[in-house]
């Protein structure tokens, strides 16, 4: 990527100079230590060569519309920007700090400083209750077959206004096939007072087939597999307002996803739905997937529900690292954390870090993290039925996926299980 | 929580002083040096005339504590108050050890003797043993049990008399290098317990140790070691408290047990050092196949607390508990946990945790539980609960779950931070009991776990640290 095709703004500039003076990703966080990142080493090990390396084109659409870029010409800096920053400050001013947990790493400046294209998303209170489908489009001239990676930095601020209300649906599309390809994410979400999204995020999300059989989980999925996703997204919810995500991560060979929610308003709302999926991907079957959710509520009344599960096959290896924290000055408020994680190989592994931290003693807070096998009474009844092996696992594990998906926003499928288990047997 | 409500809970030892915080003479430490050096480390190893390898053993984690650097996942304003060079590495208050309380010099009797430890040992123990400083000073043990071959003495004992048995079995679950602090203790190490109990042996009265801090800048390096050999049984007490001083003073233990095939070991710390002491321990246990391993640890003194127990089940059916009660009040930190690795089948563990962050405290539980590939059959349970009584305290839950095999697995963490609740007080008020009272009651039911785990007279002394003063306060 040349320096000169980049629309260099205030914002790209200044994370361009962030990148040398950010901690590395890794340890001392607790996340970001259990990451893999041999899929970026090129871009962490020479950071000045970063403007050299291969990067593809990404395209934004908004239901088939392609989305405006953030206007540079006037130098200055756009008011969603400035919003961000001014959300940003007032966050800076009473978070609880915490020694290992690194709130930004070098990754996080990178798809600022050299996406080509910022992609911003404005819901306007008169346009309210839409569904907006965002089409994220990754393209590269590169031919089939090349062996560096090709890197992707799609960057999308979204910002809904005072009491404007929206569904949006992410969907990542990849142009090319057969080549290694790493996408490094930045979202930020700004929901004014009062301003309800419904969030569903499918751009890591597998083939609904192939899910539910835990097995081969990326091999034929709708979108090409990537090499690796580092997705970095970021919200901050303002006076009574409501932000619902639904999200999937299971189509990389090596998924991750940092998410920071700050509660700035009164009565914010927030519920946050992730299955996490990891198996063999048909090149590999030491797959990693990973969640890092802070939840940081700082007014009164706020409420948070942060629920994870995560289903490993293969030798596959998953990370749930959630965190609550609780100020002082945010009496009343609730927040739960739940993780589940189903292991359905002996060489899968999960590792689950369910944290709390809490000042405000006027609150409700609670954690809850299991790890299970598939329940071996409830596939002998199966069965016992006459159902095979694999179809118990079929039927079981899809109990486990769709009993959250039902909860997440825009959830639209059916449980139509006995119906594919059906059909699957017929045609033996 | 209402004025009166505050003011009850601050006065959670508020009489320390008065209970623990006299002082003795201290002029044995006219003779004592400050600061670490390979001259204090080997002077230590020539007075207690320990063999060659406890020297070179000694000297290495001294390079290796220099070597170190801090835990990282506690910030560094805890250790920013540790000045290593004005800190006393060994004293002692006599040359010799007693094992009766007539012979011990009066100034360390009396110290004891309010202390209520001979009291204690007459009604409800087997064997006792109080470390003043850096040397146990008082050492006994009832005669049927060292007929039955039952080893309880003060560890540089254990040294020289059992020096094969030691040696097997010393450093080998906490090595040197294991953290920083794990290092200091290895380098400057002095006094504590050495204890084994032959295969069969039930030790049904608790042996206790009592460890005294009296000395200002003093740093306490106890070193205990318990093997229960197959079948046996032993439960083993430990206090520990010290005067307030306006320079801290630094207690730094290595605690190893060790469960062979069948045992059972329990070991209890009810910890109320003084506000001005740090307190960081590192505490490992194994157990081997069908053997139990509990620790049962009351955090209730010290301004900073980091201690995580550790059992690693390495035989199969092995069992862990961990339960763990903290209490930080104002300027204390109580940074505690547990944890546990399953590295065989048909394993089980449970950790409850406690705590109570009061007037600016700070509770921490920071917990593992690990299952090994290979280790089926698993079950674990871990419980945190937490109670905050005003928003100036905190309290953070920091738990690891690592599973690394999938067959007949089931680990289940839950936590949950608060307050103590309106309707639990609304419902004890409204039936006739002061708010006081009541308060008192549901704090009391919080820590009842712990304390019903406690032998009788031992659950008393808890009531003296907790209860009782608070029950003091409201009546």
């Amino acid at each position: 990527m040349a320096a000169d095709t980049l629309q260099v703004n205030n914002i790209q500039r200044e994370a361009q100079g962030q990148i040398a003076s950010l901690p590395a990703p890794g340890a001392p966080d607790e996340a970001w230590r259990r990451v893999p990142l041999e899929p970026i080493s090129a871009l962490l090990q020479n950071q000045s060569a970063a403007s050299q390396l291969k990067s593809g084109r990404v395209d934004m659409y908004a239901d088939n519309t392609l989305l405006s870029p953030l206007d540079t010409s006037v130098g200055g800096v756009s008011p969603v920007v400035k919003r961000w920053r001014e959300l940003e400050s007032l966050r800076q001013e009473h978070r609880l700090e915490r020694p290992n947990d690194i709130e930004q790493n070098q990754l996080f400046a990178y798809p600022l400083a050299y996406a080509q294209s910022i992609y911003q998303l404005k819901i306007a209170a008169e346009n309210s209750t839409e569904t907006i489908q965002i089409d994220i489009r990754l393209n590269s001239n590169e031919t089939d077959g090349v062996l560096t990676p090709i890197y992707y930095f799609p960057v999308l601020l979204i910002h809904a206004e005072k009491n404007s209300s929206a569904s949006i649906q992410i969907k990542l599309h990849l142009s090319e096939k057969s080549q290694k390809a790493v996408m490094l994410s930045r979202t930020v979400l700004l929901l004014e007072d009062g301003a309800t999204v419904d969030y569903q995020d499918a751009s890591a999300a597998t083939n609904t087939t192939n899910t539910t059989a835990g097995v081969n989980i990326a091999a034929e999925s709708h979108t090409q597999p990537l090499t690796a996703g580092y997705q970095l997204e970021q919200a901050y919810l303002g006076r009574d307002a409501k932000l619902r995500i639904g999200r999937e991560i299971g189509s990389f060979e090596t998924g991750m996803h940092d998410g920071r929610y700050a509660l700035q308003g009164r009565g914010a709302h927030l519920e946050e739905y992730t299955l996490m999926q990891a198996g063999d991907t048909g090149s590999s079957d030491r797959t990693f997937c990973g969640q890092k959710s802070v939840v940081e509520q700082y007014a009164p009344h706020t409420m948070s529900n942060v629920e994870t599960r995560s289903i490993l096959d293969a030798a596959a290896h998953g990370m749930f690292v959630g965190t609550i924290k609780i100020p002082t000055g945010a009496p009343g408020s609730t927040g739960h954390e739940q993780h589940r994680s189903l292991l359905l190989s002996p060489q899968s592994r999960i590792e689950s870090l369910p944290e709390l931290e809490i000042v405000e003693n006027d609150v409700s807070c609670s954690h809850g993290s299991t790890v299970t096998e598939l329940d071996p009474e409830s596939r002998y009844y199966l069965e016992s039925r006459g159902i095979s092996r694999e179809d118990t696992r079929v039927l079981l594990t899809a109990a486990f996926t769709d009993q959250l998906r039902s909860r997440m926003p825009g959830a639209q499928f059916e449980l139509n299980e006995l119906e594919y288990v059906e059909e699957e047997s017929s045609s033996e | 929580m209402n004025n009166t409500q505050r003011e009850h809970l601050s006065s959670i030892n508020s009489d320390y002083e008065e209970l623990y915080g006299f002082k003795a003479s201290s002029d044995y430490m006219e003779s004592a040096t400050r600061g670490l050096s390979e001259d204090v480390v080997r002077e230590i190893s020539k007075m207690k005339n320990e063999p060659q390898w406890m020297l070179d053993f000694r000297l290495d984690a001294l390079a290796t504590f220099h070597r170190m650097p801090d835990p990282q996942w506690i910030d560094a304003s805890v250790f920013s108050s540790i000045n290593y060079d004005n800190l006393f590495y060994y004293a002692r208050a006599t040359d010799k050890q007693f094992n009766d309380w007539d012979d011990v010099p009066e100034h360390i009797k009396e110290t004891f003797d309010k202390l209520g430890v001979p009291e204690a040992e007459k009604k409800f123990l087997a064997g006792a043993s109080a470390q003043f400083e850096s040397e146990v000073v008082y050492h006994h043990m009832q005669e049927e049990l060292e007929k039955q071959g039952v080893i309880f003495m003060d560890i540089d004992s254990g040294l020289q008399q059992h020096e094969e048995l030691f040696r097997r079995y010393f450093a080998s679950q906490v090595p040197m290098d294991d953290n920083k602090f794990a290092a200091l203790n290895s380098a400057a190490w002095s006094g504590g317990s050495f204890i084994y109990i032959p295969p069969g042996v039930k030790v049904d009265i608790p042996l206790q140790a009592y460890f005294r801090i009296n000395a200002e800048s003093m740093g306490q390096f106890e070193r205990t070691l318990i093997i229960a050999d197959k079948g046996a049984s032993v439960h083993y007490i430990e206090g520990c408290t010290a005067p307030v001083y306006s320079s801290d003073s630094f207690h730094t233990g290595v605690i190893e047990l060790f469960a062979m095939e069948g045992a059972s070991l329990r070991y209890t710390t009810i910890q109320n050092w003084s506000n001005n002491v740090l307190n960081l321990v590192t505490q490992r246990a194994v157990a081997h196949k069908d053997a139990k391993v509990e620790w049962m640890d009351g955090n209730l003194g010290a301004r900073t607390t980091m201690k995580y127990p550790a059992v690693s089940l390495v035989g199969e059916g092995a069992r862990g508990r961990v339960l763990s009660i903290g209490y930080a009040n104002d300027i204390q930190r109580q940074d505690a946990g547990a944890k546990v690795i399953h590295a065989a089948p048909h394993t089980s563990s449970t950790i409850t945790a406690k705590s109570i962050s009061h007037n600016g405290g700070r509770s921490s539980y920071r917990g593992l539980v690990k299952v090994l590939p290979g280790a089926s059959d698993v079950t674990s349970n871990v419980n945190c609960d937490a109670l905050l009584l005003d928003d100036r305290s905190r309290s953070d839950t920091y738990p690891t779950i690592d599973v690394q095999e999938n067959r007949q697995v089931n680990v289940a963490h839950e936590a949950s931070v608060g307050k103590i609740s309106d309707e639990a007080l609304f419902y004890l008020m409204s039936r006739g009991i002061a708010e006081e009272e009541a308060l008192f009651m549901i704090v009391n039911g919080f820590i009842e776990e712990f304390a019903k785990e406690l032998p009788m007279e031992y659950a008393v002394e808890l009531n003296r640290l907790i209860q009782l003063e608070m029950e003091g306060a409201v009546g």
